[in-house]
């Protein structure tokens, strides 16, 4: 098994097409994190929101962001990252 | 100022002269009948310009002597040189036609009109005409009720031809009558001064008519009861061949400038052979008596000889013109050209910028931007709002409900004059570029060219939607116009909202933040689709309001996604990859319907 993680790695070293795979995979990860911001800022907002129609709105808002991130993540568990 | 005073004035003047004569109200009910007919003709044969016309058009004006007798027999066959100058502006502004050919078809259009003075003079003053006219109308009335179009335009033109038929009957008959109780011939001056008042007249007479066809049946009725004299009828038929023009020229003012060219060239052709005519009359009117005499037409059969005389001094126009149309022609594209702010050009793209990768694609993204802006602008106008509306602090929707005019501007137009031209140039220089290099600035180019192409989608898509909205936003049903209003709102408020997206384009996730804009209209589409059902339901619109409704809708939607997918070409600014990414993970169609339901 560790060898087989090793020539990976090695492959991985010197194959173009997996550097920008792992380039993407850190992207993914980056934009996963900011997600996870927006949408604990939104639900901060939520809690201090008293006006109904401001309020699913903001529901709204957060129901998106995570159909996104979970899309997101089922992307980074598949195998092209 | 003068416009407004002109019409009262003339229904004034007209009103007094029917009071005093029953004969001259006689004549100038001739004169509007025959201008009826004149309409419905040209209604007729509108019925086979889409294919038939067009197909002869396009095989019969490739060389100049082949437009030139395209030009005299469609006249001949149409009875009106108006018509087919006027068609054949509208050939030459979709580019079916050029300038040459156009010009070709203009001067065998007035040589075709001359016809018209043969039949009326040769036929239409013996024999009496109204009793073909009665039948003529009967049937074409009954065929224009006849749902084929082919038979409805057949209707048009036999009704048409009734009408013109009927118009000369009730001239002629004034003519007869006034020549009783008034004698104008007393008012006839001699001399040179006579052939510029008279030539004068016969323009005045055609300007008002908007038609030589008429001043020329009229004066040749007036002719043949003597109530003018065979000179100043030459040149009244003069007069009348210049006047003929303020037709094209009204017709090419709503024209591109190709349009205005042959305008120009037609106003120029006229202008000479009528100067031509005023000289040479006396060596016109000693041919004209030879040919007259050759031919076997009677000493005093004047109405003859002045369709003799109309014929000969439009072919010696023409003879005198023809060779110089190569050099009309470019005069006239020199003379009369696009105001430079009327046709928008690329102003990023250069080709040197193909030698540097990033240069080329910086140079592409701004053009996109470029052709954006004047998209945004054609979008706005297209659905009868303003720039200032739309970008206003708050946007004005109650003056938008509340607006009870609103100005139709053509779409197509602007967008030939105001993004293909850029449109091309870009596919163009990203077609050359793709073929340079292979690197990474081929992804950017891809993206480009499809924000360039959703960009033509959106105003496509405009163009459709501005069909029936510009019809419901003034209509008596108000919830049909409130519905229609909410589309247009919709769209003002997606323009606003790519606008803010542009300014903080750098923002984090801010292609992801689209999708709230694509929730927020599956939203508005729903709630649409559920209004629209209830207001059916309770007759407060027809079906067929809804189902444009229902259409008009998904042109909205064409609208919205395809500007939304531009957008995060060329809003969003941020690495690549992140992009890349986000591209990914926004949500599809299906997957924000379950958002919804959730």
């Amino acid at each position: 098994m560790k060898t087989k993680k090793l020539v990976a790695k090695l492959k991985g070293f010197f194959d173009s097409s997996l550097r920008d795979n792992e380039k993407k995979r850190e992207a993914l990860k980056e934009v996963l994190e900011k997600l996870k911001h927006k949408q604990k800022s939104f639900e901060q907002k939520l809690k201090h929101t008293q006006n109904q129609g401001d309020k699913s709105e903001l529901e709204k808002k957060i129901k998106l962001i995570r159909s996104q991130r979970k899309k997101g993540l089922e992307l980074l568990k598949s195998e092209g990252y | 100022m003068f416009k407004k005073v002109l019409l009262p004035s003339i229904f004034l003047i007209l009103a007094y002269g029917f009071w005093i004569s029953p004969d001259f109200k006689e004549i100038a009910a001739g004169v509007a009948i025959f201008l009826f007919g004149m309409l419905s003709l040209e209604e007729g044969f509108r019925a086979f310009t889409g294919g038939v016309l067009e197909k002869l058009l396009r095989r019969s004006t490739d060389r100049l002597w082949k437009s030139l007798s395209f030009g005299v027999v469609s006249t001949t066959l149409m009875q009106s040189s108006s018509l087919v100058s006027v068609l054949t502006i509208s050939f030459l502004s979709a580019g079916i036609l050029g300038l040459g050919e156009g010009v070709g078809i203009i001067f065998g259009a007035n040589l075709g009109t001359t016809t018209g003075a043969w039949l009326v003079a040769g036929f239409g003053l013996k024999v009496k005409i109204s009793a073909y006219a009665m039948p003529m109308l009967v049937f074409g009335v009954i065929l224009i009720f006849q749902r084929p179009g082919h038979l409805k335009g057949i209707g048009y033109v036999l009704s048409g031809l009734g009408f013109l038929f009927l118009g000369i009957h009730y001239m002629k008959e004034g003519f007869e009558a006034f020549r009783g109780s008034f004698d104008l011939a007393a008012y006839a001056v001699s001399g040179y001064p006579g052939l510029f008042l008279f030539s004068l007249i016969g323009i005045l007479a055609t300007v008002v008519m908007q038609s030589s066809h008429a001043t020329l049946v009229l004066i040749i009725t007036a002719l043949s009861a003597n109530q003018i004299t065979y000179e100043n009828a030459l040149a009244l038929a003069i007069g009348a061949n210049v006047g003929t023009t303020i037709t094209a020229i009204i017709g090419a003012m709503g024209a591109n400038v190709a349009g205005r060219q042959l305008a120009g060239a037609h106003l120029v052709f006229n202008m000479i052979t009528g100067l031509l005519a005023i000289l040479l009359i006396t060596e016109l009117i000693w041919a004209v008596d030879y040919i007259s005499e050759k031919v076997g037409i009677r000493d005093f059969d004047f109405t003859l000889k002045l369709a003799v005389f109309h014929t000969l001094f439009n072919l010696i126009g023409i003879m005198v013109m023809l060779p110089w149309t190569n050099h009309l022609v470019r005069w006239l594209q020199r003379f009369i050209k696009a105001p430079a702010e009327e046709l928008d050009a690329p102003k990023h793209i250069y080709s040197a910028a193909i030698e540097y990768p990033d240069a080329a694609v910086e140079a592409v993204r701004k053009e996109t931007l470029h052709i954006y802006d004047n998209a945004r602008d054609i979008i706005i106008r297209g659905l009868g709002m303003s720039h200032d509306q739309v970008f206003a602090d708050e946007l004005p929707k109650q003056q938008l409900e509340k607006q009870s005019k609103i100005t139709k501007v053509d779409i197509e137009d602007l967008y030939d004059r105001r993004v293909k031209r850029i449109f091309s140039a870009v596919i163009a220089f990203i077609s050359r570029a793709d073929f340079t290099w292979k690197e990474k600035q081929s992804g950017d180019f891809h993206w480009l060219r499809d924000a360039n192409s959703r960009i033509v989608e959106a105003i496509k898509a405009t163009k459709h939607l501005q069909k029936n909205m510009l019809h419901y936003l003034i209509s008596d049903n108000h919830h049909i116009r409130h519905e229609y209003n909410r589309l247009r709102i919709r769209v003002a408020e997606l323009l606003r909202e790519l606008e803010t997206l542009r300014v903080n384009g750098n923002s984090d996730v801010a292609l992801l933040s689209l999708d709230e804009l694509k929730l927020e209209f599956k939203e508005f589409e729903r709630a649409q689709s559920r209004r629209l059902f209830q207001l059916i339901r309770e007759d407060a619109i027809t079906p067929e309001m809804g189902t444009s409704l229902m259409n008009d809708s998904g042109y909205l939607s064409d609208i919205t996604n395809s500007l939304l997918a531009m957008a995060t070409t060329l809003f969003v600014s941020q690495r690549k990859e992140l992009t890349g990414v986000e591209r990914k993970i926004a949500l599809d169609d299906k997957e924000l319907e379950e958002v919804l339901d959730q």
